[in-house]
């Protein structure tokens, strides 16, 4: 007789743990695959659940990512290659505590921010004839740099509906000591900071059927937002895929994305990359002696790529605090998880089953979005329009004051704070940053917590 | 029925009461482990503080008077501080005072004392770059404040202070597979500008390190914050094996030795110019001993040990865990000496054998410490 009683309390008691544990699971990040400190070391930590037998990977991927890259040739041949035109000599130049970039501070150097050209010509987007897609503004010894850009700031004022007012700063760019003349009439300038590196993995892994069911390029629901997936073709692999990371989502696979940005960045060539990256004009650029071919070994792009995979993302903190919660309500409610869409579960990952089936919340549709006149450079990518740019994920927004000790945010590092970054939301956003500026400063001050938890 | 419910109320009662109690031994325990544990950490961070002012006097007297001399003596000084410092790299990966946030906001000074790799050109000359560094740049005054704000400002390789940086400006740059470094005392002259600023920043990293080093001793002195917020911790246990967990099988085995052996570079070893790394090694991996079995400097026992614990929940497991202790020592000790000798050896070499020997031996320590958390309930993470 009272066997069945315990038992039932034990199926009682088993179902509403159970119960419990389920639903903070789908509202938490798996912690397995996530991590929650408040230090400069925030965004360097692997995944917990990252295999001990990869540790050697992901620590080599790491060394290498902070390692300087030399001309050739040079005595350490593993490293050599640099240039001979680049912006930075290391990854970890710009991807500071594999943080967020900044625009230059006073001093006027670029050190975490590219400039990319384009010119458009009936639709389709050109690279510069001189200068190519992106503004080198180093070189090796012995090779013409390629020019020099500096930023001007013009303001443009915003009012909140109880009449507070914020000046944004918009920049515009000029640029000097060029040294094949000047750029083309019709290419314009966008500015790109680094973007932070860690949950990489697992944006790979998120699904594209995932991904697709968000897109409404024709706005069927009629509710201001379309979002269109950016089809590209992987290099690496030459299929066609949804693009997942960069600014505009031009990139589907983290090898192509590492390898571009190895070519781009650094001068450096790989099997997936393995012409120089200068334009026809650079004679001496082309004439150089190179540091091997390919520079960057497939071993060592490895190892990067294994880093760049399971670099963990930051867990929320003080998710249970009334005002955040609070925040996270006022987020919805406003329409920014419209397209900042909080969580997946993540799909197979093809390298890494610590990876695959995982609650993540990045805080992105990874689509798309026309965002209005504000943030139009006219400088597109792919067949990502100008005034297009993906929805960036929100993990680790908080953290960036504490990693990188800055609050620059938006593709320019225009914004000089979260609230500024809200502000720039036009075209598709404008309905949501509408609703964010007639909150009250209290209520305003809530949703800004809740980022800043993230 | 009543009888059924009393019964119960008695099955129940019973059930609680044996818990409760189990419980109250368990936490008390835990807090005695956690007690000697601050006392070990304590203890070798006194002695750190101890022989890091000592290394400090010696630098004083080197660039008072820059000899050959007084350089060996300075050279040797920061030798015997960090093989000290060393073993107190156990106490990182778990958010304490070394590497952790206080109350108050403070993050802990591991990436001043500590930061490698570290790209040389960025503190003073190198070869081919005579007039590189914050030291040969006149617009930046030598002073603490400048080097704490260049300290990986703008790359992570950027290293401006801590142990390596005092191991360039003392040692210079290794070009050799036979020898460490050789910087010229004269390089310490007060002959001209650059000279000048080069003393001021040896003397100003020294101290700053020295300063931060007292800090972490007095953080964990009987009343210090950083003690009590361990004291406080629910999972002091977790913790510990975190530590020692994220030195072997993070750390030490991949971070300093197996990148190493992959990066095909003979000179990206941990301390590169003054050719110790070795003893970074064995510093390291004493530092993991130690703690596990609770021991102090000069043999001083600190119990009970974490070793204690595994050994009476787990003996199977404590005499593995004894076992592959006894294999990495081995291990390391067979490693050609210097390091960048050894990195130089063809794949097969004997000493890049047994530098790969250590890194899996390490592994497999590792994961033992793993499934020890795992046997005695504590929360054990690798690396985060």
């Amino acid at each position: 007789m009272y066997k069945s009683l315990i038992i039932s309390i034990a199926i009682i008691l088993f179902l509403t743990t159970n119960n419990i544990s389920s639903k903070e699971y789908a509202d938490r990040m798996d912690k397995e695959i996530s991590v929650k400190r408040e230090t400069r070391e925030s965004f360097a930590a692997p995944i917990p659940s990252l295999d001990l037998n990869k540790m050697r990977l992901f620590t080599g991927g790491r060394h290498l990512f902070r390692r300087s890259w030399t001309p050739a040739p040079s005595s350490v041949k593993s490293l050599d290659g640099l240039g001979p035109v680049f912006n930075r000599v290391s990854c970890s130049g710009c991807h500071v505590k594999d943080g967020r970039g900044r625009p230059p501070k006073k001093d006027g150097k670029f050190r975490s921010m590219v400039i990319k050209l384009s010119r458009t010509e009936k639709g389709e987007i050109y690279p510069d004839p001189n200068y190519g897609y992106q503004l080198n503004d180093k070189s090796i010894l012995g090779v013409p740099f390629e020019g020099k850009t500096s930023i001007n700031y013009t303001v443009v004022n915003q009012k909140f509906d109880d009449g507070a007012s914020v000046n944004l700063s918009k920049p515009i760019y000029s640029f000097h000591s060029l040294s094949f003349g000047q750029l083309h009439e019709d290419t314009k300038s966008s500015g790109r900071v680094a973007p932070v590196v860690f949950g990489l993995g697992l944006i790979e892994a998120i699904k594209e059927e995932d991904i697709l069911k968000n897109a409404d390029p024709k706005d069927i629901d009629k509710d201001g937002i379309s979002g269109r997936a950016h089809k590209i073709i992987d290099v690496p692999s030459k299929n066609i895929m949804i693009g997942k990371f960069g600014w505009k989502a031009t990139r589907a696979s983290l090898l192509h994305h590492i390898t571009g940005a190895a070519s781009q960045d650094m001068g450096l060539t790989s099997n997936i990359f393995p012409e120089t990256n200068c334009t026809q004009t650079q004679k001496a650029c082309l004439e150089q002696i190179d540091g091997g071919d390919p520079e960057i070994s497939d071993a060592q792009i490895e190892r990067l790529l294994v880093y760049m995979q399971t670099l963990a993302p930051p867990r929320q903190r003080r998710a249970k605090e009334e005002n955040i919660i609070q925040g996270q309500n006022l987020f919805k409610k406003v329409g920014c998880e419209n397209c900042h869409t909080a969580s997946y579960v993540t799909g197979e990952h093809p390298n890494h089953p610590e990876l695959s089936n995982r609650v993540i919340k990045p805080y992105s549709d990874f689509l798309l979005h026309d965002m209005g006149k504000g943030l139009d450079d006219e400088v597109g990518e792919g067949k990502a329009k100008s005034y297009e740019w993906k929805t960036p994920p929100l993990w680790g927004i908080g953290l960036v004051k504490i990693v990188n000790k800055h609050t620059r945010f938006l593709h320019d590092g225009r914004a000089k704070s979260i609230e500024e970054a809200i502000l720039w939301h036009e075209g598709e956003g404008l309905r949501a940053k509408n609703n964010y500026m007639s909150l009250s400063l209290k209520n305003r001050k809530k949703l800004l917590d809740f980022l800043n938890s993230l | 029925m009543y009888k059924i419910k009393f019964t119960l109320f008695f099955y129940l009662l019973f059930s609680f009461s044996f818990i409760v109690k189990s419980t109250y031994a368990a936490n008390d325990s835990i807090n005695s482990l956690a007690n000697s544990y601050a006392n070990l950490v304590s203890h070798y961070y006194n002695e750190v503080s101890l022989s890091t002012q000592e290394m400090h006097n010696a630098i004083i007297k080197f660039v008072q008077a820059p000899d050959n001399n007084s350089l060996t003596n300075a050279k040797n000084k920061w030798i015997a501080a960090r093989s000290i410092y060393g073993i107190t790299e156990a106490f990182r990966f778990y958010g304490g005072p070394i590497d952790g946030v206080n109350k108050y906001g403070e993050e802990g000074p591991e990436g001043l004392i500590n930061a490698w790799p570290l790209n040389e050109a960025y503190i003073d000359y190198v070869k081919g770059s005579p007039n590189a560094g914050i030291i040969n740049n006149l617009s930046l005054e030598i002073n603490n404040d400048t080097i704490i704000a260049a300290n990986m400002s703008e790359d992570d390789a950027d290293v401006s202070s801590g142990w390596h940086a005092i191991e360039f400006l003392l040692w210079g740059q290794d070009f050799s597979l036979e020898t460490a470094g050789i910087r010229e005392a004269s390089d310490y002259l007060p002959t001209n500008e650059i000279n000048i600023r080069r003393r001021a920043y040896l003397v100003a990293t020294s101290a700053l390190l020295l300063e931060h080093i007292n800090w972490l001793s007095m953080e964990w002195l009987e009343n210090g914050e950083g003690r009590k917020a361990f004291l406080n911790k629910n999972d002091p246990g977790g913790a510990i094996l975190t530590g020692i967990a994220t030195l072997a099988g993070f750390e030490l085995s991949s971070e300093r030795i197996a990148t190493a052996l992959d990066s095909g570079d003979p000179e990206d070893e941990h301390s590169c110019f003054s050719d110790q790394t070795h003893n970074d090694v064995k510093a390291n991996f004493n530092g993991i001993i130690n703690v596990y079995l609770g021991k102090g400097l000069n043999g001083e026992s600190f119990s009970p040990s974490i070793s204690e614990f595994v050994a009476k929940n787990n003996l199977k497991l404590h005499e593995n865990i004894l076992e592959i202790i006894n294999e990495t020592n081995i291990s390391i000790n067979n490693i050609t000496v210097p390091f960048d000798k050894m990195l130089s050896e063809p794949k097969n070499g004997p000493g890049r054998q047994a530098a790969e020997k250590t890194v899996s031996n390490l592994l497999v320590l590792a994961k033992n410490f793993k499934e020890a958390g795992k046997d005695l309930n504590w929360e054990v993470i690798i690396a985060e």
